[in-house]
């Protein structure tokens, strides 16, 4: 080996610089101590045939042929000097007499080292012990540690006590001590022992390498947008969904969540994009998957979020909201490594909303009626026989209760050199914090191996899942006014939980005692069952051939099908008015859904001087498919068997199924060029064809360009000191989305639209829907500039960033008019463009004093968003409470402004025209002052979308303890608050407290209208009333654990490592919102600040363990 | 080893670009449904095609259940005390533009039969097929397009009239017509209809042979002449009227009660009648939407209609109905048989259900002195429906009754001076009521005598039917203040009505999505 030590060192150890110049020869001997390395067989016999070569080269052969190691200076060997060589199965003794002859160069053969030496050198080879011990910060004895010296091969690993020792003939050797996790430190040995260490857990620095589409860079080389997780801090969040995990995790991303167990996770990557499903495209291991929810958190190594043009690009076709990036766990050579991680923790809920009690609610409704000039119900007239004064129902009391949460997670994992593999078994379980079924669990595998022979790498990973969902079962034959927690909240006080005397056991509304529509939801619960079961088997593999040196051609083939059934069945029951059900039902969907995909890669790597190219090309070609099927039963009988074959009235029955599929056919390309990793390019080209596109439409190319100079390399620069790290980048690209249903480009007869003449069936088949022949892609066009700055030898590091990102040609259903008569009234087509900008920062920071250390990551980003073009006539869209129209934010919140209360007639004649007004009713602005209150009165507001949302997390430990928080939050949004809308209507539900104050001749100062049935006066109509202020603060999560000391393990036997902690989730929320959580699922984009009662998240008390065998 | 690479980079370039380049992978034919261009080829498609013309007829909007509703709540024979504000609205005439619910429902099933009669009508003519059979088929096509039409100009005024398939994107935007061009519109549909159709389908030759509920001449001139009627043309109106009756296929049936039951459907009285049935198809609720194979074809009148405890009560008879009924005795000293057709009230011996009227109200004196609807309830067909409550209801909705013609042509008559002539016509529909001889009881009415005696005969007669809020709308009543009083005396949801409120308001989706639309006063 060559000990050709480069300038750097001697600047670092001018030391060892002086040794070099005092000693001619430098020579180092190595009696190598490790086993691995004195296990190693040698061939004694080498054939050799060169001719006017030089020695190196030969010697370089030997090397190869015999196994030893060579150790020689370069000044020994006669550099021009050519030799020739002719032998044939003889001793290595024998080839070094052949190779030096008539060299004055002598060679000495220890163990496995040959040392060649001037031939009249005198000095003796001295040989040198070294010893001591590593431990880790904490004083702990590390065992494992590769100790090294420097420049050679030879090396050895402390023992379980953290001891090494090796021999050295180099008095001055540099030995290196690395080990996975920990920085890796160098030290000079200066003759004494023992040379005990140190080591210092890793700071994630930019040497990290980034898992990007189809390839890795170093953190340092990123020209594009790419938010690297840190992954203990977003695992600190107890939950199933990779997707919830992010929130507040990563600047620019965006993400919503309910409590409800396996509910649905809202994720968003610098705003909205598309009309349709804006969630971003998750790639785990290389492979785009849908529902990434399916598979266990605890599995996950790293995450990637992919956010601007350049980053993405080469996901093209699907890349327009973002990508997401994540690999599993893989396995390390070695021995058997078991790991365990578990959880358990209790929900609650963390909030109740004040609802009237009975006497409230009868004074409410009692006043309402009166108000309308009806009687007063006999159930809430204390003169009737019926007056009920005996029930007082407290609907959140009966309905919240504690649930369960769980997590336990199994990984294997070791190898071989030559294969290594991981194998994840988990399972989650969470229990519903509101009475009835919900709930989810969770049983995963994932299984994944990795190897390499020769030029051949390959590796493969199988995953598979089942998933069982009970849902907050809703009637199917009902309408459930506002939802299922709503219905919780609205349902009256004088009706009873349980009541024997009603089919199926459950308390309900009489239609002439209380008058009142309300859903007994605990009764609904229990008695409607539904369920969603899901099994996914998902399997890739991948080969990689180096064909010749830096080329190599890979190709990756997945399949992943999901097997789905959704069941639900509802008795007979009565749950009173309304909510009556005289027949059986039973529904039973099952379908399955897979995914093919082929991939082919070609990659070449090329180094000219300082520069570096790496290029590489691609195609791509995916097959999707659907099928599902439906039986539904609807018979006076009991379904009691579940069966459909256990039915006897064909008539009762019903089926339909659905076929689905579509192809997506691609070739991509990317060229990176590095100089001096200084200056770096980046170009990325993606053609995309799907057949969700009629032929004329069918392709797409999206392509971007990024650029990044990272200043501190530049030698003309001089940077102030505290700056460690200092690198401008930018980029703009084209980026496409055609996420949405197939064949919508065709119009189609739906053979359904039957009639009866007489009682016979007459089949009716018409085009009912209309659409558009020229739909094509969705393109994101994204521009992107940051600056990345590290500080303090980059304890410091610092990300700023500003994106302009411009979405056009968005599919989507704009509404036509009625008048068209097509159902649904809508138009899918290529209408809208949105833009969003926003200002995206992050810095992570560490410090460590003595003992103690700490960390702060932290995040934030300004998101605005403007509609360029909705369409058509760009007709503005109206949701809930909501209007989305060119020059305004998708979804800004719409209404009428209220103006006090009409005190009297001559109040009303001199206000505005106000249809169905009295005393007492909601006064409204005449905004256009045409002296009518009409719909053209509605104004803004205010925005849905936060101007700011940031999260922090702080960890910090000290000794053995470690402590940490999460905040997460927003500021300056504003929601649509339904649930209190329907809590103040002044109708037969029941009703929020502050309508106590309601009107009246006697009660005028107060700004609640009177209740009135029939609102005829639209007191109830959307208006500034029902808006809030949506900013919060949450505590999301808080953890402290204890690390058992490394010494008390071994004691053990068993355990290598083992940490207990106690955490909390959704502790604390800072917040004016009435509601019962301003972190609230709606539809995220037309409506997306209506809050129609989604289910609150829970707070949750947690313990959890992580052991390591 | 330099051929052995090159053999790797073949074998790559193979694996690589092999996969892709089969451009056919990304023609994805929907498996599901057949594409519309390949539609309209033979009479099948035809007659499929105008079925679903049809289909329009008996979902959520039309007469599955908010139509009638619409209809009837309005009246002053009919009030409605529900929950939901879609229903509790229409009679007060407090509905809003914020929630399109009910009446945008409503609007949105007429545009879609429409579209679907459009389709036929657009394509059917250039279908290779037998020349009568197509030429039923675009007369059924006119006659249905007329219906959704007179509807629409009805409840809403000024509507689009679109009479073609949109060909592209700009063809969505029909611009909104006056009242009066939406009458012509509904005018030219049923005249274009009447040369079209027969007069029964018994005996024609093709797959519409001998079918029940598909339109007929008769149907068209009758309501051409209620169209005229409607718009004061009496002399045109009772030229159609005089037409019908002179079909000579049109008779009373002895039993009133015959018009509103599952029973006797599609009987000799009636001229058009939407077909309801708990048979055909399949067990779903087909409220609206894209349909599919799932949906029954019932409807939901009678549970929203129904009686306290056997159904929503969403609508109920007013007391005053009631009382008009007991003005008159028969023949031979009896209630009017057809108040026990029409209202469940709390008489000695009422049953309803299988249950006496008088217990199960017991406990509820504001019940036990309540009215309820009957007619078309399902209240009195035994055991086998002891409630409405599972949904479904397969009672046609007689839309045209030949007892409607005579009257309304008795109507004209008078209008037209001829008020001695108006008598017969009358007492035809009096007699099955077992009614004495109006030219005894009554003789020598004044014209305006005349017509206060057919308002009565009118609400006994239509009671429930639709037809109460049409009437005293084109009478004129609403303008008149003592007739407006009187209204509001007998059914107190007047109280809030306001002039220009006879129109619904128009669904804001359509003013939003129609430029140029315009709301109707008041909203």
């Amino acid at each position: 080996m060559n000990l050709n030590f480069k300038g750097g060192m001697l600047r670092a150890h001018p030391s060892f610089y002086k040794y070099l110049l005092t000693m001619k020869l430098t020579v180092v001997l190595i009696i190598a101590t490790l086993l691995h390395v004195s296990a190693k067989t040698f061939s004694q016999h080498i054939t050799l045939r060169e001719k006017n070569t030089s020695i190196k080269k030969v010697l370089v052969e030997i090397e190869k042929q015999s196994g030893y190691h060579f150790l020689y200076d370069n000044l020994d060997l006669p550099k021009s000097e050519k030799i020739n060589i002719d032998v044939n199965n003889v001793s290595v003794e024998e080839a070094l007499n052949q190779c030096l002859k008539n060299q004055s160069i002598d060679y000495k053969i220890f163990e496995q080292t040959i040392v060649l030496r001037k031939a009249n050198d005198v000095r003796e080879v001295k040989v040198a012990k070294i010893s001591g011990t590593v431990r880790d910060d904490d004083g702990q004895p590390l065992p494992g540690v590769t100790v090294k010296i420097k420049g050679t091969t030879q090396g050895t690993q402390t023992d379980i006590n953290g001891n090494y020792s090796l021999e050295s003939a180099d008095e001055n050797a540099i030995l290196v001590f690395s080990f996975v996790g920990y920085q890796t430190q160098e030290i000079v040995f200066d003759g004494k022992n023992p040379i005990n260490v140190k080591l210092t857990p890793e700071v994630r620095s930019l040497a990290d390498v980034v898992v990007v589409g189809y390839g890795s860079v170093k953190k340092k080389d990123l020209t594009g947008s790419v938010a690297v997780v840190n992954i203990e801090n977003a695992k600190k969040t107890a939950t199933y969904d990779v997707a919830k995990m992010l929130q507040g995790q990563v600047a620019g991303v965006s993400v919503q969540g309910s409590g409800e167990p396996g509910g649905y996770v809202q994720i968003k990557i610098r705003g909205i994009a598309t009309f349709g499903n804006n969630s971003p495209l998750f790639v785990i291991d290389g492979v785009p998957v849908d529902a990434p929810f399916d598979f266990s958190t605890d599995d996950i190594e790293t995450i990637q979020v992919l956010k601007d043009a350049s980053a993405a690009a080469i996901y093209g076709s699907r890349a327009a909201t973002g990508v997401v990036i994540i690999t599993t766990k893989k396995g390390t050579a070695g021995p058997l490594k078991i790991n365990a991680n578990s959880y358990y923790g209790f929900q609650n809920m963390p909030k109740r909303i004040d609802v009237t009690d009975r006497i409230g609610y009868q004074k409410i409704t009692s006043a309402a009626e009166l108000n309308a000039g009806l009687s007063i119900a006999p159930g809430n007239n204390p003169a009737s026989p019926q007056y009920i004064s005996n029930v007082n129902t407290d609907w959140q009391k009966e309905m919240f209760r504690t649930g369960k949460i769980q997590d336990h997670n199994l990984n294997f994992s070791g190898g071989s050199e030559t294969v290594t593999y991981n194998v994840g078994l988990g399972y989650f379980d969470q229990t519903s914090t509101l009475s009835g079924p919900a709930s989810y669990n969770r049983y995963t595998y994932n299984g994944t191996f990795q190897g390499k022979k020769g030029r051949f790498s390959f590796g493969g990973k199988t995953a598979y899942t089942q998933s069982h969902k009970d849902n907050l079962a809703i009637t199917s034959s009902h309408a459930v006014f506002g939802g299922g927690v709503t219905s919780m909240l609205t349902a009256i006080p004088t009706i009873p939980v349980y009541d024997p005397n009603r089919l199926g056991g459950y308390g309900g509304s009489d239609n002439v005692t209380q008058r009142a529509i309300a859903l007994n939801v605990i009764g609904m619960n229990n008695l409607v069952q539904d369920y969603s079961n899901r099994n996914r088997m998902f399997g890739n593999v991948w080969g990689e051939l180096e064909i010749v040196k830096n080329l190599k051609y890979k190709v990756n083939l997945s399949f992943d099908r999901t097997d789905y059934k959704n069941w639900h069945y509802e008795p007979k029951f009565d749950l009173g008015f309304y909510y009556l059900n005289t027949q059986y039902y039973l529904s039973d969907n099952r379908g399955d859904a897979h995914t093919a995909l082929v991939e082919n890669t070609l990659t070449y790597n090329l180094e000219f001087g300082e520069s570096k190219l790496d290029l590489l090309a691609g195609t791509t070609y995916q097959e999707d498919h659907s099928e599902s099927i439906t039986g539904t039963a609807t018979d006076a009988n009991d379904l009691q068997f579940y069966t459909f074959g256990a039915i006897s009235n064909p008539t009762a029955k019903g089926i339909t199924s659905y076929l689905d599929a579509s192809t997506l056919s691609s070739y991509l390309g990317r060229l990176n060029y590095n100089y001096d990793s200084r200056y770096l390019l980046t170009v990325s080209y993606r053609r995309d064809g799907s057949s969700r596109f009629s032929p004329q439409h069918r392709y797409g190319d999206f392509a971007s360009v990024a650029g990044a100079w990272n200043v501190d390399k530049e030698t003309f620069i001089h940077l102030p000191q505290v700056i460690s790290s200092l690198k401008v980048r930018g980029g703009y690209g084209v980026l496409g989305n055609q996420n949405f249903a197939n064949y919508k480009y065709e119009s189609y007869i739906n053979s359904n639209a039957s009639y009866l003449y007489g009682n016979t069936l007459a089949p009716g088949a018409t085009a009912v829907a209309v659409a558009d022949p020229s739909l094509k892609w969705e393109t994101t066009k994204t521009g992107n500039v940051a600056v990345d700055m590290g500080l303090l030898r980059d304890r410091l590091l610092f990300t700023a960033e500003y994106f302009n990102k411009v979405s056009s040609d968005i599919i989507t259903d704009i509404p036509i008019p009625l008048s068209v008569g097509a159902v649904p009234a809508t138009l899918t087509t290529n209408a809208a463009s949105v833009k969003n900008t926003g200002v995206e920062v992050s810095l992570t920071y560490k410090h460590r004093e003595g003992n103690f250390q700490y960390d702060i990551t932290a995040n934030a980003n300004t998101l605005k968003n403007k509609v360029l073009q909705l369409g058509g006539t760009n007709n503005p869209i109206y949701g809930a409470g909501s209007k989305t129209e060119v020059g305004g934010e998708v979804g800004q919140l719409f209404g009428f402004i209220t103006d006090g209360i009409f005190q009297n007639a001559a109040d009303i004649a001199k206000h505005a025209t106000q249809t169905g007004a009295a005393p007492g009713d909601q006064k409204f602005k005449d905004i256009n002052g045409d002296g009518v209150i009409t719909d053209a009165d509605r104004v803004y507001l205010g925005s849905a979308i936060p101007k700011i949302y940031y999260g922090l997390n702080f960890n910090a430990s000290f000794k053995n303890f470690d402590a940490s928080f999460f905040i997460q939050g927003n500021a300056g949004s504003y929601i649509d608050n339904g649930v209190y809308e329907a809590l103040t209507g002044g109708q037969y539900s029941n009703h929020s407290v502050d309508e106590l104050n309601y009107w009246t001749p006697t009660n005028t100062n107060t700004d609640i209208p009177r209740p009135i049935i029939g609102d005829p006066n639209g007191n109830n109509r959307f208006s500034n009333r029902f808006v809030e202020s949506g900013s919060y603060l949450k505590l999301q999560n808080a953890q402290i654990g204890y690390t058992f000391p490394k010494k008390v393990l071994q004691r053990s036997h068993v355990f290598s490592n083992l940490r207990i902690y106690l955490a909390g989730q959704n502790i604390l929320t800072l917040s004016g919102y009435r509601g019962y959580d301003p972190d609230f699922i709606s539809d995220g984009l037309f409506s997306r600040g209506f809050d129609y009662g989604s289910f609150p998240n829970p707070r949750t008390i947690m313990m959890g363990l992580q052991v390591g065998l | 080893m330099k051929t052995f690479n090159i053999k790797y980079v073949v074998f790559v370039a193979v694996m690589a670009f092999g996969t892709v380049g089969c451009n056919k992978q990304l023609n994805q034919v929907n498996p599901n449904q057949q594409t519309a261009s390949t539609f309209w080829q033979t009479s099948s498609d035809a007659i499929a095609g105008l079925n679903a013309a049809y289909g329009s007829l008996i979902i959520d909007g039309s007469y599955m259940r908010f139509t009638p509703a619409m209809l009837d709540i309005r009246g002053d024979d009919v009030r409605s005390n529900s929950p939901w504000t879609a229903l509790y609205n229409i009679g007060r005439f407090a509905l809003g533009t914020a929630d399109g619910s009910g009446y945008g429902w409503a609007f949105g099933a007429y545009y879609e039969g429409i579209s679907r009669c459009n389709q036929v009508l657009d394509h059917v003519p250039s279908i290779e097929m037998d020349a009568n059979l197509k030429n039923r088929i675009l007369g059924q096509a006119y006659f249905l397009r007329g219906l959704y039409f007179f509807h629409l100009v009805n409840f809403f005024g000024r509507v689009a009239l679109p009479v073609h398939s949109p060909t592209s994107q700009s063809d969505f935007f029909v611009r909104q017509s006056s009242e009066a061009d939406g009458w012509q519109q509904v005018i030219n549909d049923f005249s274009a209809a009447i040369p079209l159709l027969p007069v029964t389908y018994v005996g024609v030759s093709g797959p519409d042979n001998g079918q029940l509920g598909r339109a007929t001449k008769g149907a068209a001139m009758a309501y051409l002449g209620k169209t005229l009627l409607f718009n004061k043309r009496f002399q045109e109106a009772s030229v159609q009227f005089k037409a019908v009756i002179n079909l000579g296929v049109y008779s009373l049936v002895p039993n009133y009660r015959d018009n509103f039951t599952e029973s006797n459907e599609n009987n000799s009285e009636s001229i058009f009648e939407v077909q309801f049935s708990r048979d055909a198809g399949g067990t779903d609720l087909g409220w609206g939407g894209a349909p599919t194979s799932t949906w029954g074809r019932t409807s939901a009148r009678a549970i929203t209609f129904a009686p306290r405890s056997f159904g929503w009560t969403d609508v109920q008879p007013t007391v005053s109905a009631l009382n008009e009924f007991m003005i008159e005795k028969t023949t031979t000293g009896g209630t009017d048989p057809r108040l026990d057709a029409t209202i469940y009230y709390n008489k000695p011996g009422e049953m309803l259900y299988g249950q006496y009227f008088a217990q199960v109200y017991a406990n509820n004196p504001a019940d036990l002195n309540d009215v309820f609807c009957r007619k078309y309830e399902n209240g009195d067909i035994g055991s086998s429906r002891p409630n409405e409550f599972d949904w479904r209801s397969g009672i046609n909705e007689r839309l045209m009754r030949y007892a409607d013609v005579l009257l309304m042509y008795a109507e004209c008559l008078n209008e037209l001076g001829q008020t001695a002539q108006a008598y017969p016509y009358i007492q035809m529909v009096r007699l099955r009521a077992s009614l004495p001889d109006l030219a005894t009881t009554k003789p020598g009415m004044t014209q305006a005598q005349m017509r206060d005696q057919l308002a009565h005969e009118r609400l006994l007669e239509f009671c429930l039917e639709g037809h109460r809020f049409d009437d005293i709308r084109r009478w004129g009543w609403l303008q008149d203040p003592v007739k407006l009083a009187l209204l509001k005396t007998r059914d107190p949801e007047f109280n809030t009505y306001q002039p220009g409120r006879e129109y619904f308001p128009i669904p804001q989706s359509e003013i939003d999505n129609n430029p140029g639309f315009a709301q109707n006063p008041t909203y």
